[in-house]
């Protein structure tokens, strides 16, 4: 154990005598998760729209007004021909377009039937379906107010109850996510060049000859990483709480245990490569180019699973982001205890012990 | 220029012989490249439904199918109260659930309106605002449906023919 102990402070003073790189350590999670948290978003708000108003009368100006006063909208432009429509369009400078015809109030009073035109931008389908059930949306409102004490029969009414997240904030849905890919990257890149550092500078060969364990090497070489790890956490979960405004409604202390687990994952993850790699470069490579990609991907947070073929959903098990993503949103957002989550929980315990296992099972006693 | 081309040739050398970078380089780029649009199709459909239906009549069946049938929606879950509904989506199971109160088809047809749930789990704000829309979109089709099965469309009135008129006139 004294051995042990030993170990883990010549690889503390490792990491504590390189400010620059203990520094980045602690900051990058900090500027990655406010660089996600506000850009990674597909929320529609203030998308760019333009009215071609060809009747100008009491209810289309009530209508625009509406619409462009809603937050969701934000009217850049008016049109005044049909063909600029188009043009304003392939110009890139709005997203939709509403199209009032010629005596557009005197048809709806007079024949009860009126009709306005949505032309949207579809090379994004949700945005623009979005786009357009909003203005539907205000546009059945304005309808409602004029018939208002006309009741239709036969009506089934449906209330809509948005759970978990009524706004509909895209933090909600990004925060969990970002808080994996983050934590994966970083973890994973920390120790990747763990090991390989020493066979490149030489040094390996002396721990080689100490009387240490290849799998008390390898625990030694993640604990300080584990320390610098949970600070990480700490500071992530602060930022979303307070400036991401993504409130824990769980257990905190089971989210910080799972970060926990997640962050022994990722960090055997990394070992397993710096033990393969023969280059520091190569570790990094390995490390950003491997895990940056599947993350995103398969961890569900931008493109859902179900949607994929086959083969890539069974790939997507493999990932451990996807596990701790589940876990995030099942504690921190639904508020929900250990007896929902434990299957995940186990099966990142299960990869944490596959990973560690192999990483001691190839650690080779003797250089080259 | 000479010394330029002694040290190009010296970088390249050293990154060529190095079979892993190589790896790096051009081969995962190319499983990126097919994997990608494979897997980056952010589309809103299978939506999974949790239907919980306390009224077990012709109309919320037919209603279910309807919206079954539309194409975006998968029938997961089939609960008996709405907590072991709430249930499913807590486990991710669905993302969205139906509940039909009892009486629906009683209250629709007798007293001329009826009200539906819909709970959706919103993590997802894309996701939960454009299920809650198609799914309302769909009932509303339905409740046309309804209408138009009874209430008689108004008879078809002969129109006048003016030009006979006019011409009795002239």
């Amino acid at each position: 154990m004294k051995q042990f102990l030993i170990f883990v402070k010549k690889e503390w003073l490792h990491i504590w005598r390189d400010r620059r790189t203990l520094f980045i350590l602690i900051w990058m999670p900090v500027v990655q998760i406010i660089l996600y948290g506000f850009a990674l978003t597909n929320e529609v708000k203030n998308s760019n729209i333009a009215i071609f108003d060809q009747s100008r009368d009491e209810a289309t100006t009530t209508i625009s007004n509406e619409i462009a006063s809603s937050r969701y909208f934000n009217l850049v432009k008016n049109i005044h021909s049909y063909n600029d429509i188009g043009a304003t369009f392939r110009k890139g400078k709005i997203r939709m377009a509403i199209i009032f015809p010629i005596n557009f109030r005197n048809d709806l009073l007079h024949t009860n039937h009126a009709q306005i035109q949505l032309i949207a931008d579809a090379s994004d389908p949700n945005t623009a379906n979005t786009l357009t059930n909003y203005a539907s949306a205000i546009i059945n409102d304005y309808q409602q107010s004029i018939n208002q004490n006309e009741a239709l029969p036969y009506t089934i009414k449906t209330q809509v109850r948005m759970l978990y997240n009524p706004e509909l904030k895209g933090a909600y849905n990004f925060v969990p996510g970002v808080m994996a890919l983050v934590l994966m990257l970083v973890c994973t890149m920390m120790t990747s060049i763990a090991i390989v550092k020493e066979k490149e500078m030489g040094t390996m060969e002396v721990i080689l000859v100490s009387p240490l364990k290849p799998f008390r090497i390898i625990i030694a070489k993640t604990v300080p990483y584990l320390f610098i790890s949970l600070l990480n956490i700490i500071s992530i979960l602060l930022l979303s709480v307070y400036v991401l405004d993504v409130p824990i409604v769980g257990s905190l202390t089971l989210l910080m245990a799972e970060s926990t687990l997640f962050t022994i994952t990722s960090l055997s993850v990394g070992i397993l490569i710096s033990n393969s790699a023969k280059t520091q470069q190569t570790a990094m490579f390995t490390s950003m180019m491997s895990l940056f990609l599947p993350t995103l991907l398969f961890s569900g947070f931008l493109f859902p699973i179900e949607n994929m073929p086959i083969p890539l959903q069974i790939i997507s098990n493999v990932v451990p982001s996807k596990w701790y993503y589940i876990i995030v949103k099942s504690v921190m957002i639904k508020g929900l205890g250990f007896e929902s989550v434990w299957k995940e929980t186990m099966i990142l315990v299960g990869m944490t012990t596959t990973l560690l296992g192999i990483s001691i099972y190839k650690f080779k006693i003797r250089l080259a | 220029m000479r010394s330029l081309k002694f040290l190009l040739q010296k970088e390249l050398r050293q990154i060529f012989r190095d079979p892993a970078i190589i790896r790096i380089l051009f081969i995962l780029p190319t499983i990126q490249l097919l994997i990608l649009p494979l897997a980056a199709d952010y589309e809103i459909k299978n939506i999974n439904l949790g239907v919980v239906d306390h009224d077990h009549s012709a109309y919320s069946q037919k209603l279910v199918d309807k919206i079954v049938s539309s194409g975006y929606f998968r029938l997961k879950d089939y609960s008996p109260t709405f907590k072991q509904g709430l249930k499913a989506i807590e486990l991710d199971k669905t993302d969205l659930i139906l509940e039909i109160p009892a009486h629906f088809e009683r209250d629709l047809v007798k007293e001329d309106k009826s009200t539906l749930l819909v709970a959706v789990n919103a993590i997802n704000g894309v996701k939960a605002g454009l299920g809650g829309a198609y799914i309302q979109g769909i009932i509303q089709d339905y409740n046309q449906d309804v209408r138009m099965q009874w209430i008689q469309p108004p008879p078809v009135q002969p129109a006048a023919n003016y030009r006979c008129c006019l011409f009795r006139l002239v």
